[in-house]
């Protein structure tokens, strides 16, 4: 499944999941940085979970539900983390934002209590140092209260 | 390390369960086994035929070799559960040193793909782990599907041999066992050599005041972990507090083993594991 | 911010794909050059002689685009290999055979050659020319060494040229878009209105973008004027980035002082300064007069003895990337005066205090004392040094050795290129029916603080609300050119620029009807800036066991005049320590370093001596200060002077065990 979607794909299983996201379904928002894993720029969510994609190869996604940017700032919850972020004034550049985005995006939505340490851990993944961290550890904990609210008063 | 050139040239075998690992392997005589995206080993056929690598498998969506089990003496873990998966369920009851060992192998995306059976079985990775999970005498549980299912534990530094992992065909890891045991001083600490992360992991136990139980090893990525059982026997039933002068002969025996063994390390190196020995004793 | 991102992308498809074959001596001459004879189909092997225009130019400075005959530094491109895809390329290029003849590399060391001096220059300043009385002075002298400053990678360099019937368009992340437009255009032999240079959102920081991005452009230009129609890519490796990317000039600055005893006043200094610029030394008589005004820092000095020399040698190619000003060199300044206060026996704060220049003394006073206090330095440094002399003395084994250090320094941003750029700054301003504010420019700025605050300046002089003000992308089609921020007045000139298109269209608005539109320039060569002034402490401890250094703390405290927003320079100076930082560290070793500081404690104070409206931005000066408090903190833990950057855990373990 791809952004909620099933789709059918022919590749080969030892394409990786960045090149087979940009090439076959345009999807752009899958920055080719490192090819290492380590800049972050392709994060994509599988099933939940941050990955880099040019780590992820396509014999390991056959039941996997794949979210990209493209999905996710569709969604009411990444708005919220989107007016919460810019009101504490983080930026990011097109570089790095994507990948910035689905781990915050993950991170804000298992609404886990988050200590600094653990937001500066989640966020290592994500090397560019465009925007300060402080910034983003409490635009992150914020968000998390606002979605939070956002929830019981949809329950309500 | 998968690479580009597997394009085309492998076919990949996904089984869904047990049943069907059995079956595709009882059919490959050499083949690919892809722990994860970033780890594989290639098993190959030693038999006179030597039959190409033409498949590859990846057990990963089997779901009984990505569990964690406690039992009353053991861990065991399945080689395809999840680094991070690992440290969430294993936070509070695994080992400290093969905790700090597993957050160390890479940032925390990277390690939403990692298997703890390919971090085991990476030829350059596996190293401060597989350092951790040696002291921690663990073993690895190995079923061999040509031989009528035959199970057998290997102790996990007997794993590698000369040419690589010592797996023949029909064979796959199904758990990595920890035995339960609490220590009394938990020692972990690493540095940087160039590209190279060279880590001292140590563990020991005491009993009426003396050690009864003393494990090191020292782990270099990129090539093989260093125990000196003859050290570590040395130190059993030594009395505690271990005396200054006895501290400084065993750092001399330690120190004597980078002239005579392991001379590529350069001088820093050596200083700071001599430091790091004489940290872990005087821990005792 | 601009979601047309999506259409410009560096990863384009259906083009050709680039690589560089590299050298692999550090000098030499090339014998006998072999390529396959059967090529994949649609790849080529372009060399120095297929080239249109074999030169890259900048600013009059040239070098070869490639390598000719002889090799001058180790990964001088040799051949361009295009070709349809990755594969074909790097088969392609391991098939390649290159013969040499080494010849011995141009080293950057003791023993140089005659032949390496590119220039040389001598200057003698005489503040007061008294007697020395030889009986109660001492002499003091330091060597420190730059290392190359390897930049952060945190994305793909490169460029990609498509090509559109008659118009090419270029994407690439520059400082500079009408510079590349420029080199573009007179490759392809192109009217600069059919090219257009689109810059995508940018990255931070900006190292060696000034530049770099041209010399891509004009390879890529290259290879699409031999294969016209086509579209090209070229994207650098990792390791390409941090090899061969624009670094800061390494140096090597010996000071030798003549100090007096009783006070510790600098009476004579001779400085022997040696600049490193690589294999080809660009913009020599810019180098040569700019690092001269780093060397003596804010320091009273009766006579300063200076000679310079600018050094060849097999390196790559150099350019400035954070500032003109060789902020770096405050480094070779700062632990010289350390030395100084150590063998005099004082504070380091209190010495600083007493010997800088008269006509700065209140501003640097007070951002000494400000940022000694935040830190209780007085008391660490003592208590430092007592544990450091108890060390020596035998006394208490110590695990963590631990040091404090304090460094300060002034900077001005003066344009050092002001007769080779004529073009000023220039920007558009528009306000259309919807009362929607649209800003553009060409200057890229170097990082995205100065968006926020371009934006707060619009707001505060036009108090239209900050939501509906945009910035719009830098292209070259819409903005007429604009000289680099990097080569002006840093952020103050376009900060300037902002200032005059928002007063002019707040008084268009009162009698003009929507839209309007405001064009204007700034031109900043006429302006004379006031300094900026910061101090630093570093507290550090060294860990004995593994010999990592660990930092412990940071308080800062600067003079930046009359900042717009304050929460916004602090957050940008943050970012410029945390680059300094990783810089003094130990760079390249991980990407990641840069986010092992993220969660220290950094205190920065900000003042403001200077009056009102005097904005000035400190962009550099955190590359000064930072690592010379790191050193001359690290220097206090460990009790033998820092002179060679990186500090790395080897380097302190020789260093250790030297005692």
């Amino acid at each position: 499944m791809l952004n909620n979607m099933k789709k059918n794909l022919d590749a080969d299983p030892a394409d990786k999941l960045s090149d087979v996201l940009r090439e076959d379904f345009g999807l752009l928002s899958v920055n080719s940085g490192c090819n290492t894993g380590r800049c972050g720029g392709c994060t994509v969510l599988k099933d939940n979970i941050p990955v880099p994609a040019c780590m992820v190869r396509m014999f390991s996604v056959r039941n996997s539900n794949i979210l990209t940017y493209e999905y996710i700032s569709t969604t009411k919850e990444f708005e919220t983390i989107t007016n919460v972020l810019g009101a504490m004034g983080c930026n990011f550049c097109d570089f790095c934002k994507h990948g910035k985005m689905i781990t915050i995006y993950s991170l804000v939505m298992n609404a886990a209590p988050l200590t600094d340490k653990d937001i500066y851990e989640a966020l290592s993944g994500n090397i560019c140092n465009c925007t300060d961290f402080q910034s983003m550890a409490a635009g992150i904990r914020l968000a998390i209260n606002a979605i939070k609210r956002g929830k019981r008063a949809e329950r309500r | 390390m998968l690479n580009g050139d597997d394009k085309k040239k492998l076919i990949y075998y996904t089984p869904d369960n047990v049943n069907g690992l059995i079956k595709t392997m009882n059919t490959c005589k050499s083949y690919r086994l892809c722990f994860d995206d970033l780890n594989s080993v290639d098993i190959i056929d030693r038999s006179p035929l030597k039959t190409p690598l033409t498949k590859a498998i990846y057990p990963g969506y089997i779901t009984e070799l990505s569990a964690l089990k406690r039992s009353e003496r053991f861990f065991e873990i399945g080689p395809e559960l999840r680094i991070n998966e690992l440290l969430k369920k294993g936070a509070t009851v695994l080992p400290p040193i093969l905790i700090r060992a597993l957050t160390e192998c890479g940032t925390p995306n990277v390690r939403n793909i990692m298997t703890i059976g390919g971090l085991i079985c990476a030829p350059k990775i596996r190293n401060s782990v597989f350092a951790a999970l040696s002291i921690l005498n663990a073993k690895v549980e190995i079923i061999s599907y040509t031989t009528a299912n035959l199970r057998f534990l290997v102790p996990i530094q007997q794993l590698f041999k000369e040419e690589g992992l010592a797996l023949l065909p029909g064979e796959m890891i199904i758990k990595i066992r920890i035995p339960y045991e609490e220590y009394d001083v938990d020692y972990y600490n690493e540095i940087q050599d160039k590209k190279t992360v060279i880590t001292f992991v140590g563990t020991a136990s005491t009993f009426r005041g003396t050690i009864s139980v003393c494990k090191f090893a020292i782990g270099n990525w990129g090539d093989d972990i260093i125990r000196e059982i003859e050290i570590e026997n040395g130190l059993v039933e030594q009395k505690l507090p271990i005396p200054e002068k006895i501290i400084e002969g065993w750092s001399e025996k330690f120190a004597s083993m980078f002239t005579e063994k392991y001379t590529s390390f350069s001088p820093y190196v050596q200083k700071s594991l001599i430091n790091m020995f004489n940290e872990f004793l005087s821990r005792l | 911010m601009w979601d047309d991102l999506k259409d410009r992308d560096l990863n384009l498809r259906n083009s050709l794909y680039l690589s560089l074959y590299r050298a692999s001596i550090f000098c030499g001459e090339i014998k006998n050059a072999h390529i396959p004879e059967n090529l994949p189909v649609g790849c080529s092997v372009i060399s120095y002689r297929d080239l249109p225009q074999k030169e890259f130019d900048i600013l009059g400075s040239k070098f070869p685009l490639l390598c000719d005959k002889y090799v001058n530094y180790q990964g001088e491109p040799i051949f361009i290999i295009a070709a349809k895809s990755q594969a074909d390329a790097e088969a392609v290029a391991s098939q390649i055979q290159v013969e040499y003849q080494p010849s011995t590399p141009l080293f950057f060391d003791d023993e140089l050659k005659a032949s390496q001096v590119v220039k040389e220059r001598s200057e003698t300043w005489t503040y007061d020319d008294k007697q020395i009385d030889q009986d109660q002075v001492l002499t003091v002298e330091t060597l420190t060494c730059g290392d190359i400053y390897k930049p952060v990678y945190n994305d793909p360099i490169g460029v990609a040229i498509y090509m559109e019937q008659d118009d090419v368009s270029v994407c690439t992340s520059t400082q500079w878009p009408h510079h590349v437009r420029s080199t573009v255009s007179s490759i392809l032999h192109k009217p600069e209105e059919e090219v257009k240079v689109d810059v995508p959102q940018i990255a931070s920081p900006m190292e060696g973008r000034l530049w770099f991005p041209s010399y891509l452009a004009a390879l890529a230009a290259s290879v699409a004027a031999l294969r016209p129609g086509e579209s090209v890519r070229l994207i650098l490796t990792k390791e390409e980035v941090q090899q061969y990317i624009g670094a800061q000039y390494p140096f090597k600055i010996k000071h030798t002082s003549i100090v007096d005893k009783n006070t510790g006043t600098i009476l004579q200094c001779s400085v022997d300064l040696a600049i490193n610029g690589g294999a080809y030394p660009l913009f020599a008589d810019e180098i040569m007069e700019n690092a001269l005004i780093s060397v003596m820092g804010p320091y009273k000095v009766n006579k300063v003895i200076i000679r310079e020399q600018l050094i060849k040698t097999s390196y790559p190619p150099m350019f400035f990337i954070t500032g003109n000003k060789f902020t770096q060199m405050l480094v070779g300044i700062e632990t010289h005066v350390n030395k100084i206060i150590s063998l005099t026996e004082q504070f380091p704060d209190e010495w600083r205090e007493e010997n800088i220049v008269s006509t700065s003394e209140k501003a640097g006073s007070i951002v000494i004392e400000k940022a000694a206090k935040n830190a209780d330095f007085q008391r660490k440094f003592s208590a430092f040094e007592l544990a450091k002399q108890n060390r020596q003395k035998g006394i208490g084994p110590d695990r963590y050795y631990r040091g404090i250090g304090l460094a300060f320094a002034t900077y001005k941003a003066t344009s050092g290129f002001s007769e080779k750029i004529c073009t000023p700054f220039t920007g558009k301003l528009m306000l259309d029916d919807n009362w929607q504010v649209y800003y553009s420019t060409a200057t890229v700025p170097q990082n995205f603080f100065e968006y926020t605050l371009w934006k707060k300046v619009i707001h505060k002089i036009t108090e239209l609300e900050e939501s509906s003000i945009h910035m719009l992308p830098h292209d070259t089609d819409s903005n007429e050119d604009s000289i680099p921020d990097i080569l002006g007045e840093m952020t103050k000139g376009p900060i300037q620029l902002v200032q005059k298109c928002s007063r002019k269209l707040q008084e268009l608005r009162v009698s003009t009807p929507l839209p309007i539109t405001v064009e204007e320039s700034y031109d900043p060569t006429y302006d004379i800036n006031a300094a900026v002034w910061g101090a630093a402490i570093v507290e550090v401890s060294v860990d004995i066991i593994t010999y990592k250094p660990s930092i412990k703390g940071i308080w800062t405290c600067f003079d930046v005049g009359d900042t717009i927003d304050e929460d916004i320079s602090k957050r940008y100076l943050m970012q410029r320590i945390i680059n300094s930082l990783y810089w003094c560290t130990s760079p390249g070793e991980d990407e990641t370093s840069s986010w092992k500081f993220a969660n220290l404690p950094i205190s920065i104070s900000l003042i403001n001596s200077q009056g009102a409206d005097t904005v000035n931005y400190c962009g550099d000066i955190p590359f000064g200060i930072i690592p010379s408090a790191y050193c001359n903190a690290i220097s206090q833990a460990i009790g033998k002077v820092i002179t060679d950057m990186p500090v790395t855990p080897e380097k302190l373990y020789r260093m250790v065990e030297e005692q």
